[in-house]
């Protein structure tokens, strides 16, 4: 596993290394295209038995089971589980208000995104399934379908070393229109800010789930956002409306900070409603540990 | 309040204020993507007063104006009197010696003695200098509170010969110290007899208003009353000559001057170091000048020093002038003549113009008498003893008749002996060949050659147009002080083809050169073009012969560069002088000059002169040299005191007020100083301390309001 596939971005070799070893499943059965260790909804030829029915026409001679003939004197065919690949959408937030100038030392919250993004592609292709990326602005900016192999690990790690996009504000409505191109039964990552109005966002990761989709929300936040951490006057602007406000910090503060911890109280129930998965990440965050641990988390639930 | 226009600083009062606004005004701009969780309404507030903004915008108000406060030197009035800062000046020249009224202390006593009062009753706080000037400023304590140090230097403070020059720099000096300092009672006092002439260019204008404009300096002149009797001053006493012989005598002219309006009866006294030598009674009236001259034999050959002094008046220190006699050596002249002249034995005087030379430098040595006390002898000698001699034993060598020497290395010794400040005198004769006298004298002649024998059908004149001449040393002879000239015709002489260096002393009336005179090195050399014989010239049965031959042979004893004026032993207190020292000083790295006062001077290695100055005590000083093993002769030098201290012009009340830009109460008495100082008292412990509350106040309140500031941003 390399640090940097071609000339996109890169990403810290000890962060993929602490993710090596770590596979990511999906909690739903998937459906892919080759043979690979997921569990799909299609019958195969693997060789986990999973039921009998009836012998109809077509049906190959050789999987009629002779034994439950000889009880019942009736053909039955047994059917086997399918193994596929699994199909990982990337969904990254690449609007203005991710592009915030961080603190002094922090990385912006699209880096972080970019990095995580990349991090979580390079697993995947890693395990032999397929990762597609959408940028998502104030519309679809970039749209990758979800492929195999190297190749496209480095494709898409040019796509995110400068990720295009501009305005924002519809990220929920703009990943709503992916519609058919977020395929059923996958995995969905929504890496975005999540400050926008949440209904949009709601509704459109409701509809991935409805189509049998693991679907985790990563929000990533600035820390200034989440701390407020300004004491002189301050002209405050909106990266995407533009719009400003004089506040004094030390005034608002405890509202911002009431309003800021209600917003992410109602993603979260949201996402605990909808199975979603939900990880809150600053800028500040050590990303070996917060994403080794969550998909170490995931498959202990899998199979706890 | 010390420094009102300090208070302009409260203008900055406006900094914080405008600071604090800037502050609420300039807001940083800052990208929020959050921005909708911030509430309008809160916002809406936000240009609301703070009450820790408002306070600290207090405090700093504060801080500033007692700053400002504490710089502008506030007063306030008190029982007594705050710390005083005052500079003392006093007047050390001479005509501080007058008298106070009751005859018995001096002024400079009385001012010193009330300064010594002042310094004893400093208190806590107060700051004084000192400072003794004349003609040069003699001691400075700088502004100091050590009560010791300034009642020592007032104590040691002296009186000297000279002037005043210093004074009127140092009270604007010590009015611009004063003027930096800026303290609550400051004072100058200037303890002088406040005469004009040390006033002299600014007294009639305003010349120390712009040091004391915007200041609370009080200048006091201290003008106490001196009695004004009647007093003669000794204006100048010299001996005439001031280098004499052994055995010759000098008169002193002693010239004084009744400065006061009656007649007074002066005796006029010459004393030898303490012996009193000759007095001399006159009445002298006012406004007379007097000059007075008294003789003396000198008849041992050391040099000595002289005091000329009037009878005791209301001003002694104008009464003594002193001058040295310097004692001349015996001279010695080497007369070498030719083969065609024999030296005569015993008493037979010939008429030959070696003779005649021979008489007119010593007469009495020629005619075989007995001369004990002549200060020229004359050696003569014929051409072959010459090698024989030793020619640093004589003054001068006169080669006469002498065309040849004996040997080449001869020319070389009188060269050598010339260069080091002998005098030669070259005179040939008719018989002499004047290609081998150049060739023979070529290296003494610097250049000069003489030609073929000239003999013209009438006797020439001599030119008397001083104009012609470039050496004026025979200038006497030509204005007939020493006898008429008319009589005087040469008429046998050689021409003088080539004057090289030479300059012609004395020529015909035709323009020849008949005397020429070569400097070489320290010593020099006359070239006659003629001799003494009486068929060449009349000079020998002329009058003016033996000063012409005593002026030549004065000339021709001195090394070049010997400062020949009479006043070289003589200078001013507080003057430069540069004393030539004789040669066996040479190699001493000082002398020591002992008078009224012992001083020591360096002098340069490898040269026998000595600079004296910072002589501030008249006297007469005797110059030695430092080493114990060295017998050398010593030198006097007489100091005399500076002149135009006699005089009474002192500055008048409202002359000192005008000096002062008009300023009351600037010419007191000294028994009037005691109320110079206002009874305030600076507030500055206050302000100070106000200051410093306020300081901390405002440093606890930042620490204070920045701790909660941290404690609730931790909260969230």
């Amino acid at each position: 596993m390399s640090a940097a596939v071609s000339s996109g971005m890169k990403i810290d070799p000890r962060l993929l290394q602490s993710l090596k070893g770590v596979h990511l499943r999906s909690r739903m059965l998937v459906r892919g295209m080759y043979n690979n260790r997921h569990r799909t909804s299609d019958f195969g030829s693997s060789t986990e038995f999973i039921d009998h029915r009836e012998y109809q026409k077509g049906d190959a001679i050789r999987s009629i089971d002779w034994r439950v003939f000889a009880r019942t004197d009736r053909h039955y065919v047994k059917r086997h589980e399918m193994e596929a690949n699994m199909r990982v959408h990337l969904l990254l937030d690449t609007s203005d208000s991710m592009r915030v100038p961080p603190p002094d030392g922090l990385p912006s919250k699209l880096e972080l995104a970019a990095a995580i993004t990349g991090a979580i592609a390079t697993m995947v292709i890693s395990q032999q399934d397929a990762a597609g990326l959408c940028l998502v602005g104030d519309k679809i900016e970039e749209r990758i379908p979800a492929r195999q192999g190297m190749n496209h690990l480095a494709q898409l790690f040019q796509h995110l070393g400068a990720p295009r996009g501009t305005g924002g504000g519809a990220f929920g409505t703009q990943i709503a229109h992916l519609g058919g191109h977020v395929q059923a039964r996958g995995m969905v990552f929504v890496i975005t800010d999540a400050l926008d109005e949440l209904e949009p966002l709601y509704k459109a990761m409701r509809n991935m789930v409805a189509r049998h989709n693991d679907v985790t929300l990563l929000q990533v936040l600035d820390l200034a956002e989440v701390e407020f951490p300004f004491t002189r006057m301050t002209e405050f602007r909106h990266p995407e409306t533009g719009a400003r406000l004089a506040a004094n910090p030390s005034d608002v503060r405890d509202r911002y900070l009431q309003r800021l911890r209600e917003h992410q109280s109602s993603l979260e129930s949201f996402c605990r409603k909808a199975r979603i998965d939900y990880v809150p990440v600053q800028n500040n965050a050590d990303l070996m540990v917060l994403l080794r641990s969550h998909f170490l988390r995931r498959l202990m639930r899998r199979f706890g | 309040m010390l420094y009102p226009m300090m208070l302009l600083g409260l203008l900055g009062l406006g900094i914080p204020v405008v600071i604090h606004l800037i502050n609420r005004r300039r807001m940083k701009p800052q990208v929020l993507a959050t921005l909708r969780f911030l509430d309008p309404q809160d916002v809406t507030n936000a240009f609301a007063p703070v009450p820790r903004d408002w306070i600290q915008l207090l405090l700093r108000l504060l801080l500033l104006s007692i700053f400002v406060l504490l710089m502008a030197r506030l007063t306030k009035p008190s029982a007594e009197v705050g710390p005083r800062t005052v500079a003392l000046v006093l007047d050390n020249s001479m005509s501080m010696r007058r008298f106070c009224p009751d005859g018995k202390t001096t002024l400079f006593e009385s001012h010193r003695g009330r300064i010594l009062q002042l310094v004893r009753g400093m208190r806590t706080g107060d700051c004084f200098s000192f400072t003794l000037v004349g003609d040069n400023v003699f001691a400075s304590t700088g502004f100091t509170s050590d009560r010791t140090s300034l009642e020592q230097a007032v104590t040691n403070a002296w009186v000297s010969d000279g002037g005043g020059r210093c004074l009127y720099t140092t009270v604007e000096e010590n009015l611009r110290e004063l003027r930096s300092r800026r303290a609550l009672n400051m004072a100058l006092l200037v303890f002088s007899d406040q005469q004009a002439q040390n006033y002299r260019a600014q007294f009639d204008q305003p010349a120390l208003a712009p040091l004391l404009d915007g200041t609370s300096i009080q200048p006091v002149f201290v003008l106490d009353p001196v009695t004004n009797g009647a007093n003669a001053e000794m204006c100048s006493a010299e001996f005439q000559p001031a280098r004499t012989y052994p055995g010759s005598g000098s008169k002193v002219s002693a010239t004084f001057q009744n400065g006061s309006d009656t007649q007074m009866a002066v005796t006029v006294s010459l004393y030898n170091g303490l012996s009193l030598v000759e007095s001399r009674a006159c009445n002298v009236a006012s406004g007379e000048t007097v000059q007075a001259e008294m003789r003396n034999i000198f008849d041992s050959p050391v040099d000595t020093a002289w005091k000329v002094s009037l009878s005791e008046d209301a001003f002694n220190a104008d009464n003594d002038q002193y001058t040295t006699v310097r004692m001349l050596k015996t001279r010695e002249v080497l007369l070498v003549t030719g083969p065609r002249y024999p030296v005569p034995e015993g008493a037979v005087i010939g008429d030959t113009g070696a003779d005649l030379l021979a008489c007119a430098i010593n007469p009495v040595q020629a005619m075989g008498l007995e001369d004990s006390g002549a200060n020229i002898r004359v050696t003569r000698v014929g051409f072959s003893a010459l090698e024989r001699k030793a020619l640093s034993l004589y003054t001068t060598v006169i080669l006469y008749g002498v065309q040849e020497l004996p040997s080449a290395e001869m020319v070389q010794d009188l060269e050598m002996y010339a260069r080091n400040g002998g005098g030669l005198y070259l005179i040939p004769d008719a018989s002499n060949n004047p290609s081998l006298f150049n060739e023979t004298f070529a290296k003494v002649l610097d250049g000069f050659r003489l030609g073929g024998l000239r003999e013209p059908k009438s006797p020439a004149a001599l030119d008397t147009r001083e104009k012609s001449l470039t050496d004026p040393l025979l200038v006497s002879l030509l204005r007939g002080e020493w006898g008429t000239v008319n009589d005087i015709f040469v008429s046998r002489y050689f021409d003088a083809t080539q004057l090289g260096k030479a300059r012609p002393a004395l020529k015909t009336a035709d323009g020849d050169t008949l005397l020429a005179m070569v400097t070489l090195g320290k010593g020099h050399v006359c070239v006659q073009t003629h001799s003494w014989s009486i068929q060449e010239t009349t000079m020998p049965r002329a009058l003016p012969f033996v000063s012409v031959v005593h002026a030549l042979l004065g000339r021709l004893a001195v090394p070049e560069g010997e400062v020949s004026d009479g006043r070289m032993d003589h200078m001013r207190v507080g003057d430069y002088h540069r004393l030539v020292l004789p040669l066996d000083f040479r190699g001493s790295s000082n002398v020591v000059v002992q008078g009224p006062r012992r001083y020591a001077f360096d002098m340069p290695a490898d040269a026998a002169v000595v600079t004296l100055k910072d002589m501030f005590v008249a006297g007469a000083y005797r110059v030695a040299h430092t080493s114990p093993t060295k017998v050398v002769k010593d030198r006097w030098v007489a100091v005399n005191r500076a002149q135009g201290e006699s005089g009474q012009v002192v500055m008048s009340t409202e002359q000192l007020s005008k000096l002062c830009g008009g300023k009351g109460n600037v010419a007191l008495p000294s028994d009037r100083l005691d109320g110079l100082f206002q009874p305030r008292r600076e507030l500055f412990p206050w302000l100070l301390l106000l200051l410093f509350l306020a300081l901390t106040a405002e440093t606890l309140g930042s620490v204070f309001l920045r701790r909660k500031k941290v404690t609730h941003g931790s909260t969230i």
